[in-house]
């Protein structure tokens, strides 16, 4: 569903992207995991173009993601994302930002959409906040309505950036718990992550990137569990062992 | 203080037709520069260089030239070149002109001040830029401008005042004429202050209890 051939992106003279080929099909779990500045987050902001890269490709159904390209809000209205710092619209109820999308972008009736961010809300535990700003909203609740808001557009995949890394830890349990419902649904989801434990349980394929290169990709289990590269290895001991 | 007072309720209905132009200049002069400020700062942050250049070049040269100036040469010169207008067009033209730059930077700041995060959160529901402007930064942009574009609604009302030197009846030209008729310019002057103060005091409580509205709606 997603197609990666041969991406290439820099900043300035700083290459980030080195050649990335990868292929995601549809109802796929990938976790992209990597040192910091390894590239993954770069590389999942290009898929729904809010960076754009100089060489390759990147294409979802068939549709070319090109900054330049007409059909790019056609392409984000398929693929959502949810960002590490939430980025809930301050000035609008929890109810407000799941509804905005599908009300204003995609022009469908209010009263339908009412109806179904409520019960998207409801979905992920928030039906009681559904009037309530962000700012009287935890980080974990206001990640959880993100992902309402990502799931209104009734995307065909949705991009998580580092999902739980600005949460205080007793309420990265709660949207890991979202997500997971949301892969056993088979939604398509490509996932920045550095919950390696997450990545184990619940994604098909891992990418392990590098110096923004894919060093190793394969089943999460066997690359999480037996990693074949050194760097891999190393990473994984890192991670997990911190002291 | 009795000779104070008689006099005073004399002058008053004088003074309060100016004080009428005067809230007529400054409301109208504010709609104008509110619409051009607007449509400099979007010009200015469009990314797009064709627009942005100009309105630079806009500002730039407006905010150089003294608002006396701005006011002399739309009353004395268009004419010149086939446009007539009167005091009141005039001065608001003016006025109006001289302050769109002022809040264009004023908007300009606050339309940059918006997180990049939401922004982020905009395109990625598929927006376009008009309606990301719409929904998701000009009404955040608001809130923050909004103290500033007080202050600027409060320069604007005493900046008002000048108009009086292409002739609009204002406040204080009322005051200038009713002086120099009386010599009582104790009496006079000392109206004419209060009365902008009578303006600009409730124009600042205003604008306080709205900024508190808009913070406790989120």
């Amino acid at each position: 569903m997603i197609t990666f051939d041969d991406v290439h992106k820099s900043f300035g003279c700083h290459e980030v992207l080195k050649g990335i080929d990868a292929e995601i099909a549809k109802g796929q779990v990938v976790c992209l995991i990597g040192p910091s500045g390894s590239g993954k987050s770069t590389l999942l902001r290009c898929v729904n173009g809010l960076e754009g890269y100089q060489r390759g490709r990147i294409s979802i159904d068939g549709f070319v993601v090109d900054a330049a390209s007409p059909h790019l809000h056609a392409i984000r209205t398929r693929v959502s994302m949810v960002f590490q710092r939430f980025n809930l619209f301050p000035h609008r109820t929890a109810l407000e930002n799941v509804m905005e999308g599908p009300v204003y972008v995609l022009k469908e009736d209010r009263h339908e959409v009412r109806e179904r961010a409520m019960a998207l809300l409801g979905r992920v535990g928030l039906a009681e906040k559904t009037n309530s700003y962000p700012s009287a909203l935890s980080g974990g609740q206001q990640q959880r309505v993100a992902i309402a808001r990502a799931l209104a557009m009734r995307p065909q995949a949705i991009l998580f950036d580092e999902p739980t890394s600005a949460l205080d830890p007793e309420m990265v349990g709660e949207v890991l718990q979202v997500m997971r419902v949301l892969a056993d649904d088979d939604m398509t989801m490509l996932v920045v992550t550095h919950e390696i434990q997450f990545a184990r349980e619940v994604s098909d394929t891992v990418l392990f990137l590098d110096g923004g290169r894919i060093v190793e990709q394969g089943p999460a289990r066997e690359l999480l569990r037996e990693p074949k590269h050194d760097r891999t290895r190393d990473f994984l001991r890192r991670v997990t062992h911190p002291m | 203080m009795s000779t104070f007072v008689t006099n005073a309720t004399e002058y008053l209905p004088i003074l309060l037709h100016g004080v009428w132009l005067t809230v007529l200049t400054t409301t109208l002069a504010l709609c104008l520069a509110t619409a051009l400020g607007l449509v400099w700062a979007i010009m200015r942050t469009s990314g797009i260089r064709s627009l942005s250049v100009p309105a630079r070049f806009v500002v730039e040269f407006l905010r150089g030239i003294p608002l006396l100036v701005v006011l002399f040469y739309i009353y004395f010169v268009a004419p010149d070149i086939g446009i007539n207008l009167t005091a009141l067009q005039a001065g608001v033209l003016g006025l109006g002109l001289a302050h769109s730059c002022y809040l264009g930077e004023t908007f300009r700041a606050g339309i940059e001040a918006v997180d990049k995060g939401q922004i982020e959160a905009a395109k990625s529901i598929g927006m376009r830029r008009p309606l990301m402007m719409r929904r998701v930064v000009l009404p955040q942009a608001l809130r923050i401008v909004l103290p500033p574009y007080a202050n600027n609604m409060v320069m604007l009302l005493k900046d008002s005042s000048l108009v009086s030197v292409i002739s609009v009846q204002e406040l204080t030209m009322q005051g200038k004429m009713l002086a120099s008729s009386t010599f009582d310019n104790m009496t006079v002057f000392t109206l004419v202050a209060a009365l902008y103060l009578c303006l600009t005091i409730p124009l600042n409580f205003l604008m306080r209890r709205v900024e508190i509205h808009m913070e406790q709606a989120g």
